[in-house]
C-alpha cells in the first residue's frame, strides 16, 4: 500500500492523520475469524482503536472485551451509533447486507468479511447506503492483497503471457476451522456451501486477474442442504476459457494454472507465501519462486493488517478502499448466476438402492 | 422384511443419527435422505466434519455425545435413534467414555422418550475378541481383547442389550465386520495411506481370512433392523456373504493404486521381527515427545510454543519435497514412498503388527450371517469386485489415487 506520509509539494512534512487518535472501531460478530484474525490485527494496529465488540452471544463477547480489553460490548449494533467511526462485520453471511446497510447509514464505516453478500440485490444496497452518507464500504477480500497474487495480476495486466487462452483452478480442504456458530451448515443463514464460502475468494481472484466473464456452466453436490463440491466451466469476455473445481471434503492440487498465448503460470493457493511458476518464451524458461520485497505480504496476518491498514487510511484520507463494494460485488454476481443455473453433481458412487 | 418395506415403513419418521459424520452415519444420512421420506437430525461436534451430511436438509444439534442435556434434546420427539457415533479421537480415556458414558446417556435419553420405537446401535464384530478358526455367530462368547475400542464396545453393547432385554429401550445391535467403501477410515482411507507409505505385512502370506462388508450393505442392515419388528433386544452380526483372505483384499487396494507393497511373512517371523523392535531402546527425550504427541491437547500446547514457532519458520526455508521427505521421516520413522514417486517399495519402513494383530490376521474364522438374514432380510448385495470399483472410484475422485492418463491436470 503507498505511504500516506508522503511530503508536501512545498516540502514540509505532511501532518499525520493519525497522531489526532485512532479510528475508534468495532467488531460486530465475534466468531472465529474475529477471534483468530480480526480482533488481534486491530489491537496489533496503530490506526485503528478496538471501542466495541457486538455478539448476539454475550458472553463470548465480553470474555474477548476482556482478552483485548475493550471497553463496550453490547448485543445490539445499533447501540454503536455515536461511540464507533468504523465496524468490521463478521456475522453470518446473511447477516452482512443487513447490518452493512444500517452501520453505513449512520455513518459508520464499514469492512464487511466475504461474501460481501447473498446477491447482487443486496450489494447495490450496500453500494447505495455507502454512497449517500458518505461512509466508506471495503469488502474483505484478503487475498487480494497478497504480494503473490499481485504479481499474478500484474504478470497478465502487463501481457508477459500474452492473450490468456484458458485457467484451471482447483482448490479443496478438509479444514477443522474452529468455527463458534454452525450457520456454514444452513443455506438460508449461509446462502450456499463451499461456491460461496471460500469459492467467493477464489473467483474474486480471477475475476480481478483476467477480467470480466461471459458465460458460466456449474454443478455442485447440495441435494437440499449446502454443497460441499462444486465445479464451475467459466467463459470470459476474453474469449479465455476454464475450470473451476472447489471442494470442502477432498484435498485438491491447490493451485491456479493460467495459460497463455506466450506462457503459463501457476499460483498456489490458500497457502502462506504462496510458490509461483512462471514460464515464457513459448514456455521453454521457466521460473519458479515467491515474491519478495517490496511487496512482501506473504501471510494471512499480513494480509488482514494490510487490509486494516487500507480501509483506515480509505477512512482518513477518503479515498476509495483497495476492495471496495463495486470490487466486491462482481463475484457475488457470478455465484449468484452459478446457483441460478445449478446442475447436479454425479458422484458415481451415490447410486441408489 | 425387504429394503423397500423398510424404506416404507420409515416414511413420515423423525430420525436422530449420532456419528453422523462419521463414515456409516454419513453414509446413513445421504441413503435416509434420498431414499426415504424422513426428517433427519443429527448430533454433531464439528462443523467441518458435517459439510457432507450438510448438502441435505437436515436438523443439527451441536454438541457432545457426553453431554447429557444435548442428548436428550437430540433425541427429543425421534421415533428412532441409529447411535453411530464412536470414540475415535483424543485419550484412551476420552474415546472410552464417548463409547461408554456417551452411550449411556442416549440410553438415558430413549428411555424417557416414549414416543421412541428403536435405538439401533452400532456395536462391532470385535466384541467376540480375536476369535478361533471356524464358523462364528451371535451365540458366541464376548471376550476382551485389552484395547480401548473393542472392550468399550462390549461394554456398551452389553448396557443396550440390558435396556432391551429389560424392556427400558427398544433397541437392536448391529455389529459389522471390516466396513469398507467410501470415507471408511480404518479400511479404506488407512489402507490406501499404509500401502502408499509402507510395506505391509501379509501374515501367512494373507492366508486368514476377512468378511469385508460394503458400507451401503451396512447401512442397509440398518434400515431393516430400525423397522424389523423381529430384532428386539438382538445383536446381529453383519458381514459378507462368504469370507476373504487377507491377501484377496489388500490385493483389490494395491490394484487400484497400482502399486505392490504388501510383505508375505510367516507369522513367527513377524513376532520375532516385532519382538526385536521392543527391544531396541529408545532416548528420553524421543520417547518423552512420542508419549506427549499422543495427546492432542499437549500436541496442541507444544505447537503454540515459541520454539515450535522458530520450528516453523525454519521448516519454510527448507524446499518443499526435502520438507515432505523429513516429515514423513519423523511421521513414520522411515524414508516415503508416497504417490508420484519411486514405484519402488523396497526402501519403505515395514509395518509391524503387535501379537494381537498377528493373530488377528491369521484366524480363519466365517462369521455366520444367518440370523441377520432370517430375522431382517438382510442380503450382502455389494460384492468385493463391485465395491472396490465404487470405492475406487471415489478414492480417485477424493484424490487418493494417482490419476488416469485421461485427467493430466489432477
Amino acid at each position: 500500500m503507498a505511504s500516506v506520509q508522503a511530503a508536501r509539494s512545498d516540502g514540509s512534512p505532511a501532518r499525520d492523520p493519525w497522531s489526532d487518535a485512532r479510528i475508534r472501531t468495532a467488531v460486530v460478530g465475534c466468531g472465529a475469524i474475529s477471534s483468530i484474525s480480526h480482533l488481534p490485527a486491530i489491537a496489533r494496529s496503530e490506526r485503528l482503536r478496538l471501542e466495541a465488540l457486538v455478539d448476539t452471544a454475550r458472553e463470548r463477547a465480553e470474555r474477548l472485551a476482556e482478552v483485548y480489553s475493550v471497553p463496550f460490548v453490547t448485543d445490539d449494533f445499533r447501540a454503536l451509533e455515536g461511540r464507533v467511526e468504523a465496524a468490521v462485520i463478521a456475522l453470518p453471511n446473511h447477516l452482512h447486507a443487513p447490518v452493512t446497510i444500517e452501520l453505513l447509514r449512520r455513518g459508520i464505516h464499514v469492512l464487511v468479511e466475504k461474501p460481501m453478500a447473498l446477491s447482487s440485490a443486496e450489494c447495490d444496497a450496500m453500494i447505495a447506503a455507502a454512497e449517500s452518507s458518505g461512509a466508506v464500504l471495503a469488502v474483505g477480500l484478503e487475498f487480494r492483497f497478497f504480494g503473490a497474487f499481485r504479481f499474478v495480476r500484474e504478470v497478465l495486466v502487463t501481457g508477459l503471457l500474452g492473450g490468456v487462452t484458458g485457467f484451471d483452478l482447483r482448490l479443496g480442504l478438509i479444514f477443522n476451522w474452529p468455527v463458534a456458530s454452525d450457520y456454514l451448515l444452513h443455506r438460508e443463514r449461509a446462502g450456499g456451501g463451499v461456491l460461496i464460502d471460500f469459492g467467493v475468494h477464489t473467483l474474486d481472484l480471477l475475476l480481478w486477474w483476467l477480467g470480466p466473464w461471459k458465460s458460466v456452466a456449474y454443478a455442485d453436490d447440495a441435494k437440499g442442504g449446502v454443497e460441499a463440491n462444486a465445479e464451475v466451466e467459466l467463459e470470459l469476455k476474453n474469449g479465455a476459457f476454464g475450470k473451476i473445481e472447489l471442494s470442502r471434503t477432498r484435498n485438491l492440487r491447490n493451485t491456479c494454472v493460467i495459460t497463455g498465448e506466450l506462457g503459463c503460470l501457476q499460483v498456489a493457493l490458500w497457502v502462506e507465501n504462496p510458490r509461483l511458476s512462471l514460464e515464457v518464451g513459448g514456455r521453454k524458461l521457466s521460473l519458479v519462486g515467491r515474491v519478495t520485497e517490496p511487496c512482501a505480504v506473504a501471510s494471512f496476518e499480513e494480509a488482514f493488517s494490510s487490509e486494516l491498514t487500507d480501509f483506515a487510511e480509505a477512512i482518513r484520507t477518503a479515498r476509495p478502499p483497495y476492495v471496495g463494494g463495486a470490487e466486491g460485488r462482481k463475484a457475488i454476481e457470478l455465484i449468484e448466476t452459478c446457483y441460478r443455473n445449478r446442475r447436479p453433481l454425479k458422484l458415481p458412487w451415490e447410486a441408489e438402492h | 422384511m425387504s429394503l423397500d418395506h423398510a424404506r416404507a415403513a420409515l416414511s413420515g419418521k423423525k430420525i436422530l443419527v449420532t456419528g453422523a459424520t462419521g463414515c456409516i452415519g454419513g453414509r446413513l444420512v445421504e441413503r435416509l435422505a434420498t431414499e426415504c421420506r424422513v426428517s433427519i437430525r443429527a448430533l454433531v461436534r464439528s462443523v467441518p466434519r458435517a459439510f457432507r451430511i450438510a448438502r441435505f436438509p437436515i436438523e443439527f444439534v451441536r454438541g457432545d455425545i457426553l453431554d447429557a442435556e444435548i442428548v436428550a434434546r437430540a433425541l427429543d420427539r425421534c421415533d428412532i435413534v441409529f447411535h453411530c457415533a464412536y470414540g475415535n479421537t483424543g485419550s484412551e480415556a476420552c474415546q472410552r467414555a464417548v463409547n461408554l458414558a456417551g452411550t449411556e446417556n442416549v440410553l438415558k435419553a430413549a428411555s424417557r422418550n416414549r414416543k421412541l420405537l428403536r435405538l439401533i446401535h452400532l456395536s462391532t464384530v470385535l466384541v467376540y475378541g480375536i476369535t478361533e478358526d471356524g464358523e462364528i455367530d451371535e451365540r458366541a462368547p464376548r471376550r476382551y481383547t485389552g484395547g480401548v475400542y473393542p472392550d468399550s464396545k462390549l461394554d456398551a453393547e452389553e448396557r443396550v442389550l440390558e435396556c432391551a432385554r429389560s424392556g427400558n429401550v427398544p433397541a437392536t445391535v448391529l455389529q459389522p465386520t471390516e466396513v469398507y467403501g467410501p470415507y471408511a477410515s480404518v479400511w479404506t482411507e488407512n489402507v490406501f495411506r499404509r500401502l502408499t507409505q509402507r510395506r505391509v505385512l501379509l501374515i501367512d502370506g494373507g492366508d486368514g481370512w476377512c468378511s469385508p462388508v460394503y458400507v451401503d450393505d451396512v447401512v442397509s442392515a440398518m434400515l431393516l433392523a430400525a423397522t424389523s419388528a423381529r430384532g428386539l433386544g438382538e445383536a446381529f452380526l453383519i458381514g459378507a456373504a462368504q469370507p476373504t483372505t487377507w491377501k484377496e483384499f489388500y490385493t483389490r487396494f494395491e490394484n487400484l493404486l497400482d502399486v505392490r507393497a504388501t510383505v508375505p511373512m510367516a507369522a513367527g517371523e513377524a513376532e520375532r521381527l516385532y519382538r526385536q523392535s521392543r527391544r531396541r531402546r529408545r532416548g528420553l527425550l524421543s520417547e518423552g515427545l512420542k508419549i506427549a504427541f499422543r495427546n492432542p491437547e499437549i500436541r496442541n500446547r507444544l505447537g503454540r510454543t515459541r520454539e515450535a514457532e522458530l520450528l516453523r519458520r525454519f521448516a519454510r526455508l527448507v524446499p518443499a519435497p526435502a520438507r515432505r521427505r523429513l516429515k514423513s521421516a519423523l511421521r513414520d520413522g522411515g524414508p516415503p514412498g508416497g504417490r508420484g514417486e519411486s514405484p519402488m517399495t523396497a526402501d519403505r519402513p515395514l509395518e509391524l503388527l503387535d501379537p494381537l494383530m498377528i493373530r488377528f490376521y491369521r484366524r480363519k474364522t466365517a462369521f455366520r450371517i444367518d440370523k441377520a438374514r432370517r430375522l431382517l432380510g438382510y442380503e450382502p448385495r455389494v460384492s468385493l469386485d463391485a465395491g472396490l470399483e465404487l470405492t475406487g472410484a471415489w478414492a480417485r475422485w477424493s484424490n487418493l489415487l494417482p490419476p488416469r492418463a485421461d485427467r493430466p491436470n489432477d
